[in-house]
């Protein structure tokens, strides 16, 4: 258990890099202050019937949502999702391109938001998945990602429909200019990959303890 | 470079650039030399930097060198990075890395989005002057409901109003079995006003008569204009049949002066009539009409009264 509870502790270890990475990227780019935060991560084994997302993550976390969505291969394989509530993403796009938005929540997102949507979900997955494979030496190749709106229980139902796959929940605390928004990464392994992942942790746990 | 994939990168419906490993051009696809109005010749082995200055930022130097380092391909959108590339064009573009001759090269795509900018733009005027129209429309249904339900002169209900609370109060009356009062009130003389002072004189004692009756009813009560110088007062709840003497004797007492101009004032007085549910009827039509047939009592007697509907026509005169 103890075990188990380190090997958690480093993987929060790694998000809290990748993310951290992520948001100084962002702040650069947008000359923004933008702290990124990893409060908690859950892992959900495959099959599991019942999976209540909601429980795992922020209240805010329900409704429709927005994803950004990458597949990884090589060395690990699976999908990464960023997750944020779609009317909170209204905000976070409104914070970044600082515009008169009158208008804009009453039309819905255009193909234009999806594209803000889409560099903002590149750097915080690029940042989080680079950082997994830095980290344990693996190598791997990402597509660039996929832009989806979904009601939060049909997420559910494809999450749970992935059935060789392992999931790590990550909560993730978006601040920017002060306005605090909080999303979710789910980033679904094989059961290879999320055994390979074990077996380098517990070898670093190890080279930890001598 | 192949020159079959040459031909292909010349055929794309998109910018595309090649950089080295210093970051300098050594391609542009024909689409991208139209879109710059440049030539590859001029461009050739120029810097990045120096082709398209907006680049020279910290950040993009850093994702420049993290893309050739560790391959990651990165996407950037045109709304957060405007102007780009040139003030007229916005451009969406992706950098990924490429093996060319055993080094690392860095592709850049550049799609030009400048007509969905124009088609938004387009799109927020349209739901500008809709959302503009859909206030008008709002209000034009509010002004309708008003003149529907609203008697345009007095502000207070009128007949069509009237008969829907009455339905409502009856109903409720038939449920909690209690009793339902219906006031007649015609002014007195009220043809003399209008032959002396003229009909807009006319006119504003009826909207005094109107706020004078609001004001001396209970809250419960309502209000209605019957037509020319009728009104209808509907009382709700009354504990007792002659529960209606003190509303009466209040509208009866009130000051009355109604000021015609500046040095003008006229005093009204009324005919009321009063019918009950249950005692009267079980529906809204004989209760107006008993009401109808008290007032014409009152008005026979000389007026400034009210009485009960009752077989002999002037039973309970107050």
């Amino acid at each position: 258990m103890e075990k188990d509870n380190l090997a958690c502790d480093i993987l929060k270890e790694i998000f809290n890099i990748g993310v951290g990475k992520a948001a100084n990227m962002l702040s650069q780019m947008l000359d923004k202050k933008i702290l990124l935060d990893v409060p908690n991560i859950e892992i959900i084994e495959a099959n599991k019937t019942e999976i209540d997302l909601i429980k795992y993550f922020n209240k805010d976390l329900k409704g429709t949502i927005m994803v950004s969505s990458i597949s990884f291969q090589e060395e690990l394989n699976g999908e990464a999702n960023l997750i944020f509530p779609a009317d909170k993403m209204r905000t976070i796009i409104n914070l970044c391109i600082e515009e008169d938005v009158r208008y804009d929540e009453e039309m819905g997102f255009t193909d234009i938001d999806f594209d803000v949507i889409k560099e903002i979900g590149n750097i915080i997955l690029n940042s989080i998945i680079g950082e997994i494979a830095n980290s344990l030496d693996k190598g791997l190749s990402y597509t660039l990602p996929n832009i989806m709106i979904f009601e939060m229980t049909d997420f559910e139902s494809r999450i749970k429909s992935m059935e060789d796959m392992n999931s790590l929940l990550i909560s993730i605390s978006f601040i920017i200019d002060q306005v605090e928004i909080e999303g979710a990464v789910i980033i679904s392994f094989t059961i290879s990959s999320i055994k390979e992942i074990m077996i380098t942790l517990n070898r670093m746990e190890d080279n930890l303890y001598g | 470079m192949d020159k079959c994939v040459l031909q292909i990168l010349d055929n794309l419906a998109e910018g595309i650039v090649i950089l080295n490993d210093d970051l300098e051009v050594i391609f542009l696809n024909i689409y991208m030399e139209n879109l710059i109005k440049s030539n590859k010749e001029e461009l050739q082995f120029k810097s990045i930097f120096e082709v398209f200055p907006n680049f020279k930022k910290d950040y993009f130097m850093n994702t420049f060198a993290l893309a050739l380092k560790n391959g990651n391909q990165y996407f950037f959108s045109s709304k957060i990075h405007k102007n780009i590339i040139s003030e007229e064009l916005n451009v969406n573009f992706k950098i990924s890395r490429i093996e060319y001759n055993g080094s690392y090269h860095l592709l850049m795509e550049f799609v030009d989005i400048t007509n969905e900018f124009v088609r938004v733009i387009q799109l927020k005027e349209q739901l500008n002057q809709l959302s503009s129209l859909n206030k008008e429309l709002k209000t034009k249904e509010k002004e309708i409901k008003r003149l529907l339900y609203y008697d345009n002169h007095t502000n207070i209900g009128n007949r069509t109003l009237f008969y829907a609370f009455a339905d409502k109060f009856l109903a409720l009356a038939k449920r909690k079995k209690t009793i339902l009062g219906l006031m007649f009130l015609d002014i007195d003389n009220f043809k003399d006003i209008n032959d002396s002072f003229g009909h807009i004189a006319g006119d504003k004692a009826l909207v005094d008569v109107a706020n004078m009756l609001k004001l001396n009813v209970r809250e419960s009560d309502m209000v209605f204009r019957f037509g020319g110088d009728e009104f209808l007062v509907l009382l709700p709840n009354l504990e007792e049949y002659h529960s209606y003497r003190i509303i009466a004797e209040r509208i009866k007492g009130f000051d009355k002066k109604i000021k015609i101009n500046d040095e003008c004032e006229v005093g009204v007085s009324f005919s009321i009539g009063i019918s009950f549910y249950p005692k009267d009827g079980d529906n809204i039509e004989d209760l107006i009409l008993k009401a109808d047939k008290g007032m014409y009592s009152v008005k026979k007697m000389g007026g400034n009264d009210c009485c009960q509907y009752g077989p002999d026509k002037v039973k309970n005169k107050n």
